[in-house]
């Protein structure tokens, strides 16, 4: 065989699924924008789908990639039909969210990803889905102290701390108010208190704003609220049962 | 492609063939034994990563000490296994591919420094991104987690490296043709595009969140079945028949087998990313492609089998033909397991099951084709034979019993995760303790496969400082008087 008809043979099978697969998708995805709720279509909802990321959330999610968190968490409710209910939302995979969380949550849908560089989608469930993670801590010390240390609020946990992104220091003058409670082997000794570095205190603004509850806009095929519903609030807030 | 083209490699030499092979082997010495060193170097570090790795696992706060307490999981398993890949696996791809190629085409290579000086920068850029990983700077998506400095030096060295195999292949004289040859350059053709393609749309300024998740999907995929794949089946079809002694059952068979994973190879990958948020017939495709890429699995492992035949005793005495052998094995299991993960998302997608095929592909599989082939090469380079047939039977059994359970584990533990992940009452807890047994059992696995690797590079460095055993006889692994003519036949002089 010459290496010209090789060649083009090579091209010839490889071109088709690189432009099916790779090309062309990303023209249709590169230039989506926020969608604006329609009241007159009948959205309850006002503001914009999906809500923006802050510039402190989105260093967190950089964060979030650069110590391989993603590596363990994914960020997806998958559909019905797969992984029996479909629904890891309701799930009590971490206790504290059943008390915070909506009953009721929906799939992923792509505008869930826009504006980010890289969707956080996720490789494995070493952890539990973070897809709506912002719902399991009520606080932002809360959440500081579990990845701080991770086996103080479940023993069985297998998530690393990560206090690499705290400092131990000893208190001078008034004790500083982000400076977190922890026990055990790394905890502060008499005089020193442990506080958070910009990059925890940003990785934590991010995960406290997954939550994946603004419904969708009824032009992008979200469901039509139920007229018996109550009016769901501003997307920014927590939804109750829709 | 004539019929007698494909039985060329196997003829029984005639002096003038020595001579020349001789002169081939010295025209790719330098740049394969220096692929082959330092990719054995990085096949070490990747076992050490992946120990700890396999370790923070099950004992998260293992080695949380001092400067080394942001090593985590998350850190390390991407570092392990970039180096397992990039470091490892490509380093040895290439030094195998370059020393076919030249047999093959019959072509001396010509600039022999230049593929070293490119091989630096390789060394360079896998040196710089495991690095960044371990320090806490990965970037985002699967095996394309080294930064942007790494993967631009590893896709110039690259293209550096497989210029001199398209030289040889353009300039190989007629009747020299042969399918390892296709495996060779269709692998350099499939990796830069890929990489090239995966890096450009994943990179912070051009990308589109989900689409580069999908396309890092789809390149990770690629990497294994278009790149590792193919060249370890390339190896495997030109070592078995030199050493069985007889062409290859099938020609057509074997062209068959390339010319389907070329067909299906391009569509697989998505279906990693199925229920997730992009249109439902792109994974669905994936998974279809995946499943008919055991179309190839069938054509090539018949061909090998029906190749080796009657004469399967020669994996007994062959540390080559013993090491493929084992390979092949992996590389029907690693397909069909690939197609049951393709066709099961409900029961183990996002699960340790990825993990475990991974693992089994680029190392029961890859790797151990990869050793055979260092254990067939070494001796023609070097002019003397391997020490100890001792020390080539603890590398192949501690690789057994230590790296194919890692795999089996993995997708096992993947398998009942899953299965617990379905069962609403589950609290996270017991998923985690579901998979404690399959994580410490790889841990076991990893001991083993550090321990052969490291029995392996010795071996490795006594031979290729010339300090094996001065012989005309290859070193097998029982005596020939044992196993009667049949082992005779593979002497230096016959198979060389």
């Amino acid at each position: 065989m010459s290496l010209k008809s090789l060649l083009f043979g090579l091209l010839a099978t490889f071109a088709a699924p690189w432009l099916v697969l790779v090309v062309r998708p990303y023209s249709g995805m590169a230039h989506l924008a926020p969608v604006a709720y329609d009241e007159e279509a009948g959205d309850e909802t006002k503001g914009f789908f999906p809500p923006t990321r802050s510039a402190d959330q989105a260093r967190g999610q950089l964060i979030y990639f650069q110590q391989g968190c993603v590596q363990c968490h994914t960020q997806v409710i998958r559909p019905q039909y797969l992984g029996g209910d479909g629904d890891e939302f309701k799930r009590n995979w971490g206790e504290a969210q059943d008390a915070l969380a909506p009953k009721r949550t929906r799939q992923t849908a792509p505008y869930d990803y826009l504006g980010d560089s890289f969707a956080a989608i996720g490789e494995r469930r070493n952890g539990p889905d973070l897809a709506n993670a912002g719902f399991r801590f009520s606080t932002r010390q809360a959440f500081l102290e579990h990845l701080y240390n991770p086996q103080a609020r479940y023993d069985w946990s297998s998530c690393p701390s990560q206090r690499h992104l705290f400092s131990k220091r000893t208190i001078q003058g008034q004790p500083s108010n982000l400076a977190i409670k922890t026990t055990g082997k790394h905890a502060p000794n008499e005089g020193e208190e442990i506080v958070p570095s910009t990059e925890a205190l940003d990785l934590v603004d991010y995960l406290l704003a997954l939550k994946r509850n603004a419904p969708l806009p009824i032009s992008l095929g979200g469901a039509k609220p139920t007229p018996a519903a109550p009016a769901a609030p501003a997307p920014a807030l927590a939804a109750p049962v829709k | 492609m004539s019929q007698d083209s494909s039985t060329a490699p196997i003829e029984r030499a005639t002096p003038e063939d020595l001579r020349e092979r001789a002169a081939l082997d010295r025209s790719t010495k330098l740049p394969v034994l220096f692929f082959l060193t330092s990719g054995l170097v990085w096949l070490l570090i990747s076992c050490v990563l992946g120990l700890l790795a396999s370790i923070k696992l099950h004992t998260p706060g293992f080695l949380d000490i001092g400067l080394l307490s942001g090593i985590n999981w998350g850190r390390l398993q991407p570092a392990y296994f970039n180096a397992l890949v990039y470091g490892w696996c490509f380093q040895a791809a290439m030094a195998v591919g370059l020393w076919m190629m030249a047999r093959l085409c019959r072509q001396p290579l010509k600039n022999p420094l230049t593929l070293v000086v490119a091989g630096h920068f390789w060394n360079l850029g896998v040196t710089i991104g495991v690095l960044q990983i371990l320090t806490g700077g990965q970037a985002p998506g699967d095996l394309l987690e080294f930064g942007r400095t790494a993967w631009l030096m590893l896709f110039a060295s690259f293209a550096l490296i497989v210029v001199w195999q398209v030289l040889m292949f353009a300039s190989r004289p007629k009747g020299a043709d042969y399918v390892t040859q296709l495996y060779i350059i269709g692998a350099c053709f499939w990796f830069p595009w890929l990489f090239l393609t995966a890096n450009v749309f994943t990179s912070p300024q051009t990308a589109s969140g989900l689409h580069a998740a999908m396309t890092s999907a789809w390149y990770a995929n690629g990497v294994l079945f278009l790149f590792l794949v193919p060249m370890a089946v390339g190896t495997a079809t030109y070592l078995i028949p030199k050493i069985v002694g007889r062409p290859l059952h099938s020609y057509p068979l074997a062209i068959a087998g390339f010319w389907s994973l070329a067909l299906f190879g391009g569509w697989t990958g998505l279906q990693k990313l199925i229920g997730g948020p992009l249109p439902t017939w792109m994974p669905a495709v994936s998974s279809a492609a995946q499943v008919l890429l055991l179309i190839p699995v069938l054509c090539v492992a018949a061909n090998h089998f029906m190749t080796v035949r009657d004469r399967h005793d020669l994996v007994q005495t062959s540390p080559t033909l013993r090491f493929i052998f084992a390979g092949a094995v992996f590389y029907v299991i690693s397909h069909v397991v690939a197609a049951f993960l393709a066709l099961s998302p409900g029961l183990t997608q996002y699960t340790a099951a990825w993990d475990g095929l991974r693992f089994m592909l680029v190392y029961s599989y890859f790797s151990m084709t990869m050793f055979g082939a260092i254990y067939f090469i070494l001796p023609r380079l070097t002019g003397c034979e391997w020490l100890s047939p001792g020390m080539i039977r603890v590398h192949f059994w501690a690789n057994i019993y230590g790296g194919s359970p890692i795999g089996v584990f993995l997708i096992i533990g993947g398998i009942f995760q899953g299965n617990a992940m379905n069962v609403w009452s589950n609290g996270f807890g017991a998923l985690t303790d579901m998979l404690h047994g399959a994580y410490i059992g790889a841990t076991l696995g990893w001991v083993f496969v550090l321990a052969a690797n490291l029995v392996f590079f010795f071996h490795f460095i006594l031979i290729a400082l010339r300090l094996g055993r001065r012989s005309e006889r290859a070193t097998l692994l029982t005596s020939a008087a044992d196993h009667g003519p049949a082992s005779v036949m593979i002497t230096k002089g016959a198979e060389a």
